[in-house]
């Protein structure tokens, strides 16, 4: 249960950091479906290409079966930290470049 | 020679299907033919089934409870094999890790959280776990149904199925990548009912802790 609570943490973190950008569309979810299915909504590749590379990593950080919970993958928390920083960082600089 | 079982379980065994449901699969094959699969398909080895049943999880009896085989190569599958699971244990503490997560979404939607759909789908699926991990304490039965909260006799769920049936389709929109479905102020009514939820959550804790505090 712990993996999964620190799944949900970076997930969070990964939807906050593109949510607050008010030009690129609602992110639903971190799964690769949700991902997916807003890259293909006009957002810019490089910024997609970033996040569905976010959605890996943070599907790697727990497992659930059923959708009951049933952890087995222990993934770096502290790798996806740094990549959502590092795409918060980008994120910033687009829009303080308009 | 293949060794590979295939099931299936969830809302299709349980005739809930409706336009939303996908289909539950369980993959029972050797770990080098683990990753041949699709991606949402629930793969396991052997061993690992073997050792869910032995510590009576609550998706080992959710398997025990539903899953149908679909292919068996030869004789008689794993899950016919390991009969009953042993007797679930974990539900006070699963509840109480749930609770974790349905605070934490309660917490977000009420500083207006810009990830609206992402929260109020954690919400619905915490609600419907919390139930699924405590009717086997409270009402001595296992029930894996999407509308399992509304199955809890005391306390009630405080929410309309209206409104928890968005919530379903909120969490269906974050990990199948379906479109937000929040119209504008359909779950303003459930922002209001937010601080209720989370006593529905502590309330169910709290008999849960009772009962064990009984048995010992």
């Amino acid at each position: 249960m712990k993996a999964f609570l620190k799944k949900i943490e970076a997930e969070r973190a990964l939807l906050s950091v593109v949510n607050q950008n008010d030009r690129l569309p609602e992110l639903t979810g971190a799964s690769l479906a949700a991902v997916e299915e807003w890259c293909a909504r006009s957002v810019p590749k490089n910024i997609a290409g970033e996040v569905l590379k976010l959605s890996s990593m943070i599907s790697g950080l727990a497992e659930r079966s059923g959708e009951r919970f049933d952890e087995r993958h222990h993934g770096d928390t502290t790798r996806v930290r740094k990549a959502i920083h590092a795409l918060s960082h980008k994120l910033n600089c687009r829009e303080e470049n308009g | 020679m293949i060794t590979t079982e295939i099931y299936i379980f969830g809302s299709i065994v349980r005739c809930e299907v409706d336009p939303g449901s996908d289909v539950d699969v369980l993959v029972i094959a050797a770990p080098n033919e683990a990753t041949q699969f699709p991606n949402d398909w629930s793969v396991y080895s052997r061993d690992r089934l073997r050792s869910l049943f032995k510590r009576g999880t609550l998706f080992a009896w959710h398997l025990y409870c539903e899953a149908v085989p679909v292919f068996i190569p030869k004789g008689r599958g794993l899950l016919e094999q390991l009969g009953r699971p042993a007797p679930y244990t974990g539900g006070r503490e699963e509840v109480s890790s749930l609770r974790i997560v349905l605070d934490g979404a309660i917490k977000e939607l009420l500083s207006r959280s810009r990830s609206p759909t992402y929260e109020f789908g954690l919400l619905g699926m915490a609600c419907r776990d919390i139930a699924m991990a405590a009717l086997p304490t409270l009402q001595a039965r296992f029930m894996f149904s999407r509308v399992s909260p509304f199955l809890i006799e005391t306390p009630r769920f405080p929410i309309s199925k209206r409104i928890y049936n968005l919530l379903c389709e909120c969490r269906r929109a974050s990990t199948r990548g379906l479109r937000s479905p929040i119209p504008n102020g359909s779950l303003e009514k459930c922002i209001r009912r937010l601080p209720e939820l989370s006593r529905w959550a502590m309330k169910i804790e709290e008999m849960l802790n009772e009962g064990v505090s009984k048995k010992n």
